[in-house]
């Protein structure tokens, strides 16, 4: 036979319960609080979706330029792989530290956007 | 064409929280602010023990940085958890400025939720009262759980604590609490 179930009033928690929902149920008149908050809000000078989406586009393209310029002899990457190693600060190591920041760039946007 | 949040007043908060996200519509970021403002701003006055003018200026920066950093909401919790969390961090942040201006016996200038009867009144004064002993975290608690009505994980979210510590604190605040109110019962230390 199971014992008898002993239910314990908890007082505070009645208490505070009650003092809650009291404070809950007291709608608070709106009185022109919307309307600052909204006169408040920073100016909409964020970019339209289609512009944040050409942000990474022109990120990419103008790497992809930096690409073609530095890639004279085909070699480049590897040129500037080993300047870079090579603690050689090089037109190749510049190049490909300034593309590849604008690459870094593009990806960090597109995953913004994902 | 979707009809604009303002004349579809039967959007719920998610729908209205992509509105803003897609087209920085501020019709909807302003039914959202319409939504949430009383809760908000009731639960703040209490947080700054009946300043009304302080507790405004809170809820209208809580609503600011909610729509500065609305990207940032994951729909994992509730708007108005979210906002909470946000109203929580704006207090805290501004609450050591403002320490000094509070005076000690400030909490039992509560705002008077309507007119009350003496009896509810009366216990309004007593708790007040009793929770001015608990320690900042354990008022936090109770104050998330009981007067915000989140659940102890949503309370811990917005606390930045561990869910652990929150039971701890409405566990030992309670105690407390109920030291003190059967204290008053008995005519110790009654309130004044």
């Amino acid at each position: 036979m199971k014992p008898p179930v002993t239910i314990v009033r908890d007082a505070v928690d009645e208490q505070l319960k009650r003092d809650a929902e009291r404070m809950r149920a007291n709608y608070i008149d709106d009185a022109g609080f919307t309307l600052r908050v909204l006169d408040a809000l920073p100016s909409a000078h964020r970019l339209t979706p289609a512009a944040r989406a050409l942000i990474p586009l022109a990120c990419s393209a103008l790497a992809a330029i930096g690409v073609v310029l530095f890639a004279g002899g085909g070699n480049f990457l590897i040129d500037a792989v080993m300047d870079i190693a090579t603690g050689s600060m090089t037109r190749s190591a510049i190049g490909f530290i300034a593309i590849a920041t604008l690459f870094a760039g593009a990806a960090h946007a597109i995953f913004r956007e994902a | 064409m979707a009809p604009s949040a303002r004349e579809a007043p039967g959007f719920t908060d998610n729908d209205l929280i992509l509105r803003v996200l897609r087209d920085d519509d501020r019709h909807a970021f302003g039914e959202l602010v319409r939504r949430h403002q009383s809760t908000l701003r009731a639960s703040l006055r209490r947080m700054t023990q009946g300043n009304f003018a302080l507790a405004d200026d809170i809820a209208q920066e809580t609503f600011i940085l909610a729509w500065k950093n609305i990207r940032s909401f994951r729909f994992e919790a509730k708007f108005s958890t979210w906002l909470y969390r946000i109203a929580f961090n704006a207090w805290q942040s501004g609450a050591r400025k403002r320490h000094e201006e509070l005076s000690d016996d400030g909490l039992l200038d509560a705002p008077d939720d309507g007119h009350l009867p003496a009896d509810a009144a009366a216990m309004r004064h007593d708790l007040m009262l009793a929770m001015q002993g608990l320690s900042e975290g354990e008022r936090n608690a109770i104050f998330q759980c009981y007067y915000n009505d989140l659940s102890h994980e949503e309370a811990a979210w917005v606390l930045g604590i561990p869910l652990g510590t929150v039971k701890t604190h409405i566990m030992r605040a309670k105690d407390k609490m109920r030291e003190r109110l059967a204290a008053y019962a008995s005519g110790e230390g009654a309130a004044a």
